[in-house]
């Protein structure tokens, strides 16, 4: 009893605080943001691609077919557990809770809005923290695919191994120009921090996005104070931001990246024999690891919560101004996470499946060289500017123009290098029937069609 | 007790239980999943003594890549026929058992009676400035160009690495 005295009174000390009122509070919204997410983007993801293919979508259940999720997953919470013979049983029954754990762990370090974050938004690790999560995902992917006992998942398993772990490196090296971007910015007049201490900190870097020198002006102040749209990284760093969300859908395992699942071939892939309740949480999964990649570039590249008003009234400290400032962030911020999620939609729906040849030269020969060589140039162009002694701004100026030039000379790469290998992977065919119809044709008998002539 | 005591043997017990189930399986590929659980365990105990940016990094690269590295050679080498004992144990166990007990318990003893002894309680001294954090100061320990600090060690690291990695494609590559 004395052991166990003083762990209550310390929780009980936890529980009735402020700090406590504002986790629950956080943790309620987050809870249900996550539980409801899947529910919506499903919806969104069916009606967005029916529009763009000219159909309909659903429409019969409920007004304009929005209950058709909300009856799916009725229907999937209820169906049978289905437990494939001599499956692993145990790496069975655990993996889905192991794909949706890390997911669940990463929204504890995004903050929704000044009020409403965990304590883990402070944490001074916050990128590295979410990519540690992001990777513990393809430890249940592999799991799902050994235990199924099934070739299909296997296959599908270790493409979505190989392919998460190749995407991985870009993504991080993506970052990595932002973080720069935060160490040359820091100490500035307005902005956070030291001098020439950057972070790697979600809240931090929201930040550096908003930097705003208070004109005295209310209405200027109102609009502009926290919401500095000329401020964002996107400005900075387009290119990032482009080859980020690349290799977010490379890591969710959406298409054009979607081999691991690819429906053609390898029926579900690691999924094939999951159903029900276990099947619903690899989706929930799915979704939230979709809503997190879009949260990570809003918060890194959008500006994050940031929007007309919200710093104004959360900094008049009235609390029910303070009530007004945080739910704008927080509509601020879903909504800008609702649009790019919007985008991969819109890729899904536009985009053809890669080849796998394709996937790995894509990573491994395009998106790591530029990453480093931005790194490269980040660093080069800061060294050479402060060199002359020019001012910060002009830095930036230098690196977005540059940043812009290489997004379009990118999206150039991009394609020549598709044509380049599709012409390549296409070549063994086109000769083989250059060389068939060469071959004379067999002469034709009475009544006998001709044999068709054998391919060399 | 407090809280963090409690939240340590907890954590610490399962680890122990998971180290003894990779060496114990009988599946091979279940030890390589008690691995995984084995470094999310250490990964608690470094946020106990707050080394958060240790943790998550021994997340990230010992969670997240070492053992999918292992998972991934396991499946593409299975051994099919007899899948529930794939984990090659022998009859030297016993020896491995007496040199484990002779190393706890010597690692135990030096940790209690040496005078270089890890302080139990935190002396102000150690304490980072304000603005400092634990990242900061692991940075600027790495990579700071004008204040003491192992750049050259570490760039050294990379070369030994890229060498490694050359050789690996090098050796791997069929021509």
């Amino acid at each position: 009893m004395l052991l166990a005295d003083d762990a209550v009174t310390q929780l009980i000390h936890g529980i009735i605080s402020w700090q406590f009122l504002q986790f629950v509070v956080t943790f309620l919204v987050i809870f249900v943001f996550v539980l409801t997410g899947a529910v919506i983007l499903v919806l969104a993801e069916r009606k967005i691609m029916a529009w763009m293919q000219d159909r309909l979508g659903p429409i019969y259940t409920g007004p304009w077919g929005l209950l058709q999720t909300v009856a799916d997953m009725i229907k999937l919470l209820l169906k049978e557990d289905i437990r494939v013979a001599d499956s692993d049983k145990l790496l069975f029954l655990l993996s889905p809770s192991v794909f949706i754990a890390p997911v669940i762990a990463a929204f504890a370090v995004l903050p929704f809005s000044p009020y409403i974050s965990l304590p883990g938004t402070g944490l001074a690790t916050g990128i590295v923290y979410y990519v540690a999560m992001s990777s513990i995902d393809v430890v249940a992917v592999v799991m799902a695919g050994y235990s199924s006992n099934n070739k299909y998942s296997l296959i599908g398993g270790l493409r979505a191994a190989a392919q998460m772990i190749s995407y991985e490196l870009p993504l991080v090296l993506a970052l990595v120009g932002v973080v720069m971007l935060t160490s040359v910015l820091a100490g500035a007049p307005g902005y956070p921090g030291h001098d020439s201490i950057g972070t790697i900190s979600l809240r931090q870097i929201i930040d550096f996005q908003g930097v705003w020198h208070k004109t005295g002006n209310p209405v200027l102040d109102f609009i502009f104070e926290g919401n500095t749209p000329w401020e964002w990284f996107i400005l900075i760093q387009p290119l990032m931001l482009v080859i980020y969300y690349i290799c977010g859908l490379a890591e969710t395992n959406r298409a054009p990246f979607d081999l691991p699942e690819a429906e053609s071939e390898l029926v579900a892939g690691y999924v094939t024999e999951y159903s029900g309740v276990r099947w619903a949480m690899f989706y929930l999964g799915e979704y939230g690891n979709m809503t997190i990649v879009s949260a990570i570039a809003t918060i890194l590249f959008l500006g994050g919560w940031s929007g007309p008003g919200v710093a104004y009234l959360t900094g008049l400290n009235v609390p029910v101004w303070g009530l007004v400032g945080n739910l704008l962030a927080l509509v601020y911020f879903i909504v800008k996470v609702y649009l790019l999620c919007a985008v991969f939609i819109w890729v899904r729906a536009t985009l053809p499946r890669l080849r796998s040849d394709q996937l790995m030269r894509f990573a491994w020969l395009i998106l790591i060289p530029i990453t480093l060589g931005n790194i490269l140039l980040t660093g080069a162009l800061f060294l050479l500017i402060s060199g002359l002694g020019l001012p910060t701004w002009v830095f930036l100026t230098v690196t977005g123009v540059i940043n812009w030039a290489a997004l379009f000379g990118f999206i150039w790469v991009v394609g020549r290098a598709t044509v380049a290998t599709t012409r390549r992977a296409q070549a063994p065919a086109i000769r083989a029937r250059l060389r068939a119809s060469t071959t004379p044709a067999l002469p034709l008998r009475d009544g006998i069609p001709a044999r068709v002539p054998e391919l060399p | 007790m407090d809280l963090a005591t409690l939240i340590f043997w907890i954590i610490a017990v399962i680890l122990v239980g998971s180290a003894l189930m990779v060496v114990g399986l009988r599946n091979i590929v279940h030890s390589a999943v008690a691995l995984i659980l084995l470094f999310a365990m250490a990964a608690g105990i470094y946020v106990l003594l707050d080394a958060e940016f240790i943790a998550i990094v021994q997340i990230l690269i010992y969670a997240g890549a070492v053992t999918i590295l292992i998972l991934f050679a396991l499946m593409l080498t299975r051994i099919t026929g007899q899948q529930s004992r794939t984990n090659p144990t022998n009859k030297q166990w016993w020896i491995a058992l007496v040199i484990c007990t002779l190393l706890g318990v010597s690692i135990i003893y030096a940790a209690t009676t040496s005078p270089h002894a890890v302080a139990t309680v935190g002396s102000d001294s150690g304490q980072l400035p304000a603005g400092i954090n634990n990242v900061v100061r692991i940075g600027q320990l790495l990579y700071s160009p004008t204040q003491y600090s192992f750049v050259l060690p570490f760039e050294i690291a990379s070369l030994v690495l890229l060498v490694a990695i050359i050789g690996a494609i090098v050796i791997g590559r069929e021509d």
